[in-house]
């Protein structure tokens, strides 16, 4: 009897504990371990060792890192040519303005953290 | 890269006022094309980026980037941004903007071909690695 009430009170504290920041660190914790092992994979196929014909296929495009679930890949391009932001000298611009519009054209885009 | 017709757009958080200072201190020359302002933070919260102080700071993917840092040799260049610090030391317009993550990302035309969502900070995409996928890109 007394194991059963342990085992119930221990299930019941795990039940408890899941969603509370502790929980969450060990949740990140498991999931980054998983991003890893699947990053790891992918970069023992060398960059340097692929042909031009054959890069798409062995890297497996798109290769999307540390996605929490929200980012779509899909729609990323469109989703950045909608705000508006600013150039250093204070003009409103949008994405569109400064990136290349050919199915071709290959661009980077880095958002910083705060300059803060 | 320009070599190979990529185009390299840099934006960050922050007013355009900041961003000069900024590129004035790291000596970036000609850099008004590439680097750009983003004073609401419109464009991290369009990809939905990673934010929050529990989701971010207390995620252990700091701790996972800093070590390979230590044991994959990139402590000198961190120390060499850290060395210079003090001297770019800006508040955020907003406060909690301290807490939006950014992303490194590759297009060729509309599609995306990789994206690195920095879980936290210093979690970042690996620069060389970035490069050579946007050069192999280019030969697709």
């Amino acid at each position: 009897m007394k194991l059963t009430c342990n085992i119930v009170m221990l299930l019941a504290a795990l039940y408890n504990v899941h969603d509370t920041p502790v929980m969450g660190f060990v949740n990140n914790l498991v999931q980054r371990r998983g991003s890893r092992e699947r990053i790891s994979r992918r970069d023992s196929i060398s960059p340097g060792s692929l042909t031009a014909t054959n890069t798409k296929q062995a890297l497996s495009f798109p290769i999307i890192e540390g996605n929490s679930g929200k980012f779509r890949s899909t729609d990323a391009r469109t989703a950045l040519s909608v705000p508006e932001f600013c150039s250093l000298q204070g003009d409103r611009i949008k994405m569109e303005d400064i990136l290349p519009h050919g199915d071709k054209d290959v661009s980077i885009v880095v958002l910083m953290r705060s300059w803060g | 890269m320009a070599d190979y017709n990529i185009t390299l757009v840099m934006v960050g958080i922050g007013t355009s006022l900041v961003g000069k200072e900024l590129v004035k201190h790291l000596e970036l020359n000609e850099s008004e094309n590439i680097v750009f302002a983003d004073p609401e933070n419109a464009l991290h919260d369009a990809l939905d980026l990673n934010r929050g102080i529990i989701n971010t700071f207390f995620n252990p993917a700091t701790a996972f980037a800093m070590r390979d840092r230590i044991f994959g040799g990139g402590m000198n260049e961190l120390n060499e941004v850290l060395a210079k610090w003090k001297d770019a030391f800006y508040i955020p317009p907003k406060r909690n903007q301290a807490f939006n993550m950014g992303a490194t990302l590759i297009f060729r035309g509309n599609e995306t071909l990789f994206a690195h969502l920095d879980a936290s900070p210093g979690d970042h995409a690996d620069t060389q690695r970035v490069i050579d996928l946007a050069i192999k890109a280019v030969s697709i």
